[in-house]
């Protein structure tokens, strides 16, 4: 995970939380709190001492008092209710609620998720309407792949993997399993690859074999961070320049970029991105049907134009 | 010691909430908030309360102005309060465990993008709820939301606030225009995200994909009435009728990796039948794989294949 910083909004945030939390469940140890909201402890003290330090000049007395003795010497958080009237935190704010709600939807619209009664009852709440159907994948035909997977992380275990890559050569492959992920519409397995020594996604669509072992994860696997892109263990040294119209921007977050794409007069962008199999990059550009012309170099735009004579019937795959 | 600006804001909080429904003065909250009192800033005083007044509305905070007129006359100045029951949760939230990891994972899907933090600080404001056991069940997966369109923050904005936005949108068949939209929802459908809104001056509902936002948004001054329940999930709906209407006929090649990504319709028959929201969009994902599928309905995805490898292979021709 990546570390998050938690700013003022998020600390005050969290001691009206905290209030609440104490108030209805009783004084708690920083250690429990530590687990329970996923913060660090010294984000958590100065949340107590937000509470603590709520003195009210005007009337002499405090909202709060925190018991610093018992904070300092037993690391519990309890405090006494002075003037306060604060018993629970406000609802959610309207960006808070949105947030949730959006990331509900999405949840709702992956194939693992249908037909979650639990998932359905949350987006009545948070969205506060009458439920539309999501516009959902159909029955997800990895299911099972994925079980496996899950599974096998969850046990720490290696998986045995028969791998197609994106020229279509296929390979066999003992992976540490360590993550799923789910963008766009693909969803990843990340994991360290005991063949290739290194960390690795792999499409789960393009997996065409999978064995669970009971094999434990190798002393790499199980120290590894993930990086947080996809492509961040191994961005690859081909690297091509291509014009992007702006409904195609995407491509250049699918592909690690060297500097930032710049704009041309006519509202389309020049960029270089960079990529490990120049063999795969004509599909991507073909992709976007025009949107997307590469530059340079001239093998590149070679292939570019191939893979579309192909699909046209134009040339044979003898000529390719 | 000067108060920091959390503990300025959970005390202005507590003194506006122990005030009651006659609310503060700025003079006496500026008396009794020691972050204030003690604050040597003079005339950035007013500057610093005006941010702190933001910071609590965008945390849920919903502080209130009275002018004089609308309160008192004999008092001369404004006054603040938080209105009777504004603390209260308008839904009684019953979360169960199982419940609750599905939040955090929906909060997790932003994975440090925009909503991240508003999603955040949502479920730490729901922890506040009562003790929940935790499950972990689910942490093995990371469901990501990228939300990296410029269009996303000011339109997000834009819907939180019921503010009008203007921007350029080009339609599927490459015709552009500057449209003036009241902006409802934003979701994410088949990896794409889409903005629901109403054109001003029209009474329907349209759904507008981000990518085809060819401009800078701008959120104009003018705010909306917030739409009904009812009118989005009408309109949510009568996209879902849509997709169900569109509907391709694809050949696949069965020995390539088309049938991987396509697997969800096929059986044992090369030739799969799909539903879908923007023919662009399905064009798209066709195209990618080439000469190893063919469409055989409807015609205008067939043309509209032809025409973009056509391009492709004029705009790639070696000089």
């Amino acid at each position: 995970m990546p570390k998050v910083e938690f700013d003022s909004d998020d600390i005050f945030n969290l001691a009206l939380s905290l209030v609440g939390l104490v108030l209805k469940d009783g004084p708690m140890t920083l250690e429990e709190l530590e687990t329970y909201f996923k913060m660090p402890r010294k984000t958590l003290i100065r949340a107590a001492r937000a509470i603590g330090n709520s003195e009210d000049l005007y009337r002499y007395e405090s909202h709060f008092y925190l018991d610093e003795e018992v904070l300092e010497e037993e690391e519990i958080i309890d405090f006494s209710v002075g003037l306060a009237v604060l018993e629970s935190p406000p609802p959610l704010s309207r960006s808070q609620a949105t947030a949730l709600a959006t990331g509900l939807d999405y949840l709702a619209s992956l194939p693992q998720f249908t037909g979650n009664s639990d998932l359905a009852e949350l987006r009545e709440i948070f969205s506060q309407s009458e439920l539309p159907k999501p516009i959902a994948l159909e029955a997800n035909p990895l299911s099972e792949t994925l079980e496996l997977i899950r599974s096998s992380i969850v046990n720490k275990t290696q998986v045995d993997i028969t791998y197609k890559n994106q020229t279509g050569e296929s390979s066999e492959r003992t992976v540490d399993p360590l993550r799923i992920d789910f963008v766009g519409k693909r969803y990843y397995l990340r994991g360290y690859c005991l063949k290739s020594q290194e960390l690795r996604s792999f499409r789960i669509d393009r997996i065409s074999a999978l064995r669970a072992t009971l094999t434990p994860l190798s002393k790499e696997g199980s120290s590894a961070q993930i990086p947080d892109a996809i492509y961040g263990e191994n961005p690859g040294n081909y690297t091509v320049e291509i014009e992007v119209k702006p409904h195609a921007y995407e491509i250049f977050w699918n592909f690690p970029t060297q500097g930032v794409p710049k704009q041309l007069s006519d509202g389309s962008f020049v960029g270089t991105i960079r990529m490990g199999n120049p063999g795969a990059l004509a599909r991507h550009v073909v992709r976007y049907g025009g949107a997307v012309r590469v530059l340079a170099p001239a093998e590149a735009k070679q292939a570019v134009s191939n893979f579309a004579k192909l699909a046209l019937g134009q040339i044979s795959m003898k000529d390719d | 010691m000067a108060q920091s600006k959390e503990e300025r804001l959970f005390t202005l909080t507590c003194a506006l909430l122990a005030a009651g429904n006659l609310g503060l003065t700025k003079e006496q909250i500026f008396q009794a908030v020691p972050g204030y009192a003690e604050s040597s800033s003079g005339a950035g005083l007013d500057k610093q309360f005006e941010r702190d007044k933001a910071s609590l509305r965008e945390a849920g905070v919903m502080i209130e102005t009275l002018g004089i007129d609308e309160f008192m006359d004999e008092v001369n100045e404004s006054r603040y309060r938080l209105p009777r029951g504004s603390f209260q949760w308008p839904t009684q939230i019953n979360l169960s465990p199982k419940k609750f990891q599905l939040l955090e994972l929906a909060a997790k899907a932003w994975n440090a993008q925009s909503l991240s933090a508003a999603a955040r600080q949502g479920i730490t404001r729901l922890k506040a709820l009562g003790l929940v056991d935790l499950e972990t069940e689910l942490d093995v997966f990371s469901p990501r939301l990228l939300a990296q369109h410029a269009a996303f923050k000011p339109l997000t904005e834009a819907v939180v606030d019921f503010r009008l936005v203007r921007f350029d949108y080009r339609k599927s068949d490459g015709t552009q225009k500057t449209r003036v939209i009241r902006p409802w929802k934003l979701r994410n459908l088949e990896g794409q995200w889409v903005l629901l809104g109403q054109e001003t001056g029209t009474k329907s509902a349209k759904n507008f994909l981000l990518r085809r936002i060819y401009s800078r948004v701008e959120i104009l001054e003018e705010n909306f009435i917030a739409p009904t329940t009812g009118e989005i999930a009408q309109a949510e709906q009568s996209l879902v009728e849509f997709v169900n209407s569109q509907v391709a006929r694809i050949e696949i090649d069965s020995e390539s990796e088309a049938v991987n990504f396509f697997q969800k319709a096929a059986g044992a028959d090369s030739v799969i039948e799909l539903n879908y929201m923007d023919e662009e969009l399905l064009a798209e994902d066709l195209l990618e794989f080439g000469s190893s599928v063919r469409v055989l309905a409807p015609q205008s995805l067939a043309l509209r294949i032809r025409e973009s490898l056509e391009k492709v292979v004029i705009q790639h021709a070696q000089s």
